[in-house]
């Protein structure tokens, strides 16, 4: 579990108010073998990561599940995220959100590296101005990467495969399903998880909420031979 | 449950299984002597199927995961709550948001 990691969940804590909720109960698959062996499994991955400033305003959002090094990286993002945006008049606070989030799917639909944040030192002129901007330790800058998005395994070919796997799924999460979320930022304006649930369940992750079967009911029901046996 | 109780359970089921064999007596009855296996199994079949469920029963077994420390973060209560300490510590909300629970053990 990713917050089993000390370096993640220190992470968490030294630079985020954490909370976790649950949108609904597990989908569970329990399979009995009929001579005491019973496997349980759940069908996870239905998962977001949201960032939210102090008055709760959603600043951007982790879909589904990471490999580790990718999930901290992204939450370093999201943390220069919320201080870039923070370092702006709360009246301009919005635009300067909409057109990070336009600028970063505009990139990923171009299968382009979407840019990033970096911390830099602030040049000597700039410190000399002012009494509060010596105080601001170094500025953060939205840069852009070159080089065209792709995925970079860490892991060699001794490494398990349940770990390559949780790669690709990473890899999905920060083109195709994050090029859904910057796009709908973009365009939203303020708005706050309960504001944008259900959408993302349903759009980007495909676990439709409002559906008893989170849309497996035609994989589960359409093709089995036996429909009088079905329990709904 | 007492064994007043018990014995009218008993007693009831027993003259359900009796209603319907007499039933099926009844409908074999009116059949010839020699006939194929499927011609047999038919009035059986429609017995069974007008007294007994096509579906089959749902298990009132709730699955109920373990319980399990939910990572090492230091979680808020709820969301309210984060906001109100982001207030004061000037640090962004992470809200980690799931189907299930983070403290099952399943999830």
């Amino acid at each position: 579990m990713l917050f089993s990691d000390s370096n993640i969940a220190r992470f968490i804590s030294e630079n985020f108010e954490p909370v976790w909720e649950s949108v609904r109960p597990v989908p569970t698959v329990r399979i009995d073998f009929g001579n005491g062996r019973v496997v349980t499994r759940t069908l996870h991955g239905n998962i977001a990561t949201y960032i939210c400033s102090a008055d709760g305003q959603v600043l951007d959002i982790l879909p589904g599940i990471y490999d580790p090094a990718t999930y901290a990286d992204q939450l370093q993002q999201l943390s220069l995220l919320a201080k870039f945006v923070a370092n702006y008049a709360p009246g301009s606070r919005g635009t300067v959100l909409a057109s990070y989030h336009s600028r970063q799917a505009s990139h990923l639909s171009e299968q382009k590296q979407p840019d990033r944040f970096v911390l830099t030192e602030i040049p000597k002129a700039l410190k000399d101005m002012t009494k509060a901007r010596i105080e601001r330790p170094a500025l953060i800058l939205l840069r852009p990467v070159p080089g065209p998005a792709g995925p970079v395994s860490k892991n060699g070919p001794a490494e398990s495969a349940a770990a390559n796997l949780l790669e690709t799924d990473s890899h999905f999460n920060e083109t195709v399903r994050r090029q859904q979320i910057h796009a709908y930022l973009a365009q939203a304006g303020q708005v706050t998880p309960p504001d944008l649930t259900k959408w993302l369940y349903r759009d980007v992750l495909h676990s439709d909420l409002d559906d008893p079967y989170l849309g497996l009911g035609e994989t589960l029901f359409s093709s089995y031979p036996f429909p009088e046996k079905v329990v709904r | 449950m007492s064994q007043k109780k018990m014995f009218a359970g008993m007693l009831a089921g027993a003259m359900a299984s009796w209603s319907c064999a007499v039933t099926l007596a009844q409908d074999l009855s009116t059949l010839p002597q020699d006939m194929r296996k499927m011609s047999i199994e038919a009035p059986t079949k429609r017995i069974m199927s007008s007294s007994s469920s096509t579906t089959i029963p749902i298990s009132r077994d709730v699955f109920v995961s373990p319980k399990v420390k939910p990572g090492l973060v230091r979680w808020h209560q709820d969301f309210a709550t984060a906001c109100s300490a982001a207030r004061t510590s000037g640090k962004p909300v992470m809200l980690f948001q799931m189907m299930g629970r983070l403290d099952d053990e399943f999830c």
